[in-house]
């Protein structure tokens, strides 16, 4: 009796305490994916606690004492590794947001810079409204030198150069944007078509613009601020052969910029 | 008779060497895993998985009920690492959300930096 206790007591604990090497298709399975994950360079570095979990669990899982326990191990071994992944993920998904949310803030940056520099730009540029208060109704054509207003032929008998019809209106307001703008000064320019002789064109576009000054002197606009050209038909507006070679019969009171009002002295009468 | 009392006390601590005690720590991580993992992203990415694993934590107070404790032991721990993943893949999904959107909210002709 006490032999057979002695051998069953021995056949317990041997059956009891030695650790088995288990080999089950579960704890295959898992095995594979911690080595695979434990290579894994992206793993290694985002996810570092959970691989060192992971092989602690794959150290329990090889050593488990029963299946159910090796089964259990190798179930927690594959969690931990999809664990590693998910941690991997979320870590380049971070690095991805916060490079996006960057480049959201530096757009809207510029965006912003971009509109303040327009508004300094509008400001700083006054409106064709206001630069020209006054002149309203009247033909404005932005010239070399400056903006002019164009007298187009109707405002002048034919061939001549007395000034007629609208023109009195015309040269009253070209009067008052002059009284209101002090320091600008005019260069009033004369040109005709080509249907006469040349000297004839220059010598009738010269009077026309010296009867515009005048006009303008008599309304009080100093004579210092203005000077006259006649260019004949030498600068048209329109083609000479065509229908509308009329237009190029007219006096243009060019208002000058900056730079050219270094040009403008006393007023002189020029012939080209 | 001595033999027999011998033999009986030796065949019953080593059965006992394999009936745990309730393993009360790891159903406290499991709860603490759980209510964790209960958050408003896991409800809204991984609700499925959330319910799965309160199933779980049922059948986990059922093992307790039972004294079956060594199974207890074993899902507890399983509740654990079920959380855990739950908790990160939610955390994951809700990035993935947070990129897309905005994506949306960028103007045409932005590139993406990355």
């Amino acid at each position: 009796m006490i032999r057979l206790s002695f051998i069953l007591l021995l056949v317990l604990l041997v059956g009891c305490s030695t650790p088995q090497k288990i080999n089950t298709m579960a704890l295959q399975h898992s095995q594979e994916a911690y080595e695979k994950a434990r290579n894994n360079q992206s793993l290694q570095r985002h996810a570092p606690t959970s691989l060192f979990q992971a092989g602690k669990l794959y150290t329990l899982c090889t050593t488990a004492n029963t299946p159910k326990e090796a089964a259990h191990f190798a179930y927690l071994l594959e969690q931990e590794v999809k664990v590693a992944k998910e941690r991997t993920k979320t870590a380049i998904l971070k690095e991805r947001l916060k490079s996006l949310q960057e480049g959201v803030k530096e757009a809207k940056a510029l965006k912003q810079r971009e509109a303040r520099e327009a508004l300094e730009i509008e400001e700083s540029t006054p409106k064709l409204e206001d630069a020209y208060y006054g002149l309203e109704g009247l033909v404005l054509e932005q010239r070399e030198e400056g903006m002019a207003i164009v007298l187009g032929s109707e405002y002048f008998s034919a061939d001549k150069a007395l000034l007629q019809g609208e023109a009195a209106r015309a040269i009253s307001q070209v009067v008052r944007y002059l009284q209101a703008h002090p320091d600008q000064k005019v260069l009033i320019a004369g040109h005709t078509d080509s249907s006469h002789g040349s000297v004839y064109n220059i010598d009738l576009s010269l009077r026309r613009a010296d009867r515009v000054a005048q006009a303008l002197e008599y309304g009080g606009v100093s004579s210092d601020r203005m000077k006259t050209k006649g260019y004949g038909e030498l600068r048209p507006i329109e083609d000479n052969e065509s229908a509308f070679a009329i237009k190029n019969n007219r006096v243009e009171i060019i208002l000058l910029g900056e730079e050219e009002d270094k040009n403008v002295g006393t007023r002189e009468s020029q012939r080209f | 008779m001595r033999a027999i009392l011998l033999t009986v006390t030796v065949l019953h601590s080593l059965v006992g060497c394999s009936t745990k005690n309730p393993p009360l720590r790891d159903i406290s991580n499991a709860k603490m895993a759980l209510i964790k993992a209960e958050n408003d992203a896991a409800k809204r990415y991984a609700s499925d998985a959330l319910v799965d694993v309160k199933v779980k934590y049922q059948s986990l107070q059922r093992l307790m009920q039972e004294k079956r404790f060594e199974e207890a032991q074993f899902l507890a721990q399983e509740i654990q690492a079920d959380a855990r993943l739950l908790q990160e893949r939610a955390s994951r999904l809700e990035l993935e959300d947070q990129i897309k959107e905005l994506h949306q909210t960028m103007p045409m002709g932005e590139k993406d930096p990355s």
